[in-house]
């Protein structure tokens, strides 16, 4: 290789390593004493560094692209397991809340509740309708209609054959005077009647006085199929009065005594 | 979505400091880009901090995480990380010097004079000469730049990612290697003028070169 025929092109070949041995050394030697060779081949050198530089800087450039979107996906997923993290923490309060109030109102209510009030807040006084062209004969009937129980009751006990709704006036009469004993035998009397003559005279107001009458009298083991049975019995004139609310009152009282 | 969900489950191995400086050095591809994306990981949000805590915002962050990556990458790949402090320290630094450096550029002196003054005496490490090669890096970059995409994408692909001329071949418009190859001079030769036109310019660029 001649000095003269020293150009860039072998400078490049030289700082690449892509020479021979022989020419390497014979550039080296040249390098040694030639200043503007040495010039050239640092500029060379520079430029090989610059593009290095640039290489690194782009290749950061294009993993950081990749490693924003990569966070930004672990953001939004840790945000939205945060939040489902907080709506399942909301919900585990709001039903310990509920839990809470409603074992609160549980125990209040086993607590508090009683035969005579939840026949207090179920019973309603009897009222008989009006039968128009009706001759008030019965004086039980017109007794009641003047809401003089004694008088029904004197009347009732001095009868011999009272009739089926003599009968049941009476046992209201009873009901209404605190005599549940009586009321309860009264109004077992009716319904007795009905099974025998086959009739169903006063037969659902019977059923469910009684029951309120065996509430009452602290019998809530004797009240309880009745009321069960009006419960079930949609067709039953006071089934509306004996809801699951009311049946489940009646269970804690059965519970209790 | 799935590709997302492939992301956040990529198995990420721990690094200690020494074996962050081995993969960086590495000559497999793969090893780097492992490497950076662990630092990514592990000093993102924690520089993040740093910037957005003194008058930056989230990309300003990113661009001197970028720039703190490249100088730190540089360095150990040419043996100069010393282990004089810990990787973590040692970011920390880079990245606070660097934003300072910008915030004084942006007219923000008073400001960074006043986070300087506060921060001085925690200072560990002497980097000066790191900040005046991030700037010369700059340089250096606008400079690339100005060659055309042929040019870049011959000269990346033979002195970046060390592919021969076989390779590159493959991806370019040149029949032969020779064609290449004298492509490939043509294209170095455009790029020492564009860096030597300016000999004040070359002479800082040559002062970071030797320094380095």
């Amino acid at each position: 290789m001649n000095n003269n025929y020293i150009n860039s092109d072998t400078l490049i070949q030289y700082m690449d390593n892509e020479l021979s041995l022989e020419d390497k050394t014979n550039i080296e030697n040249l390098l040694k004493h030639d200043t503007v060779m040495q010039q050239e081949l640092e500029n060379l050198t520079l430029a090989k560094s610059a593009i290095k530089t640039y290489g690194l800087k782009m290749h950061v450039s294009t993993i950081h692209e990749e490693m924003m979107n990569e966070m930004a996906v672990e953001k939004t997923s840790t945000s939205q397991q945060s939040i489902v993290r907080k709506i399942v923490r909301i919900s585990m309060k709001v039903a310990a809340a509920i839990f809470i109030i409603m074992f609160g109102v549980g125990v209040y209510q086993y607590a508090t509740i009683t035969p005579d009030k939840v026949f207090a807040s179920n019973y309603t006084p009897y009222t008989l309708s009006v039968n128009r062209g009706t001759a008030e004969k019965d004086m039980i009937e017109k007794s009641f209609k003047e809401k003089n129980y004694t008088g029904i009751i004197t009347q009732f006990e001095t009868l011999t054959d009272a009739s089926t709704k003599g009968s049941f006036l009476a046992a209201i009469a009873y009901m209404e005077t605190n005599n549940y004993k009586k009321a309860i035998a009264a109004f077992n009397y009716v319904l007795a009647k009905n099974t025998l003559e086959k009739t169903s005279i006063f037969n659902d107001d019977a059923q469910y006085f009684l029951a309120m009458s065996y509430l009452k009298n602290n019998e809530v083991k004797l009240a309880m199929p009745i009321f069960e049975m009006i419960n079930n019995s949609t067709n039953h004139l006071y089934n509306d009065k004996v809801t699951s609310a009311f049946m489940r009152k009646l269970k804690i009282i059965n519970w209790k005594y | 979505m799935f590709t997302n969900i492939c992301y956040v489950m990529e198995i990420v191995r721990k690094y200690s400091d020494a074996e962050l400086i081995e993969a960086i050095k590495s000559s497999h591809k793969t090893d780097l880009d492992k490497a950076i994306k662990y630092l990514y990981r592990a000093y993102f949000e924690v520089l993040k901090i740093y910037t957005c805590q003194n008058s930056g915002n989230e990309e300003d962050a990113q661009d001197v995480f970028q720039e703190v990556l490249v100088a730190f990458i540089d360095l150990a790949q040419k043996d100069k990380f010393r282990g004089e402090s810990s990787i973590k320290t040692f970011l920390y630094t880079i990245n606070r010097n660097i934003w300072l450096n910008e915030l004084k550029k942006r007219g923000k002196a008073e400001k960074r004079n006043v986070i300087f003054e506060n921060e001085k005496d925690s200072s560990l490490l002497d980097i000066s000469h790191f900040i005046v090669q991030n700037e010369t890096r700059k340089q250096i970059l606008n400079i690339v730049d100005e060659l055309g995409e042929i040019c870049k994408k011959i000269l990346l692909a033979v002195y970046y990612e060390n592919l021969s001329m076989k390779e590159i071949l493959v991806n370019v418009e040149y029949e032969t290697e020779q064609a290449l190859r004298n492509k490939k001079s043509k294209c170095l030769k455009q790029l020492e003028q564009l860096l030597t036109a300016n000999p004040m310019m070359a002479k800082t660029l040559k002062a970071a070169l030797q320094y380095e």
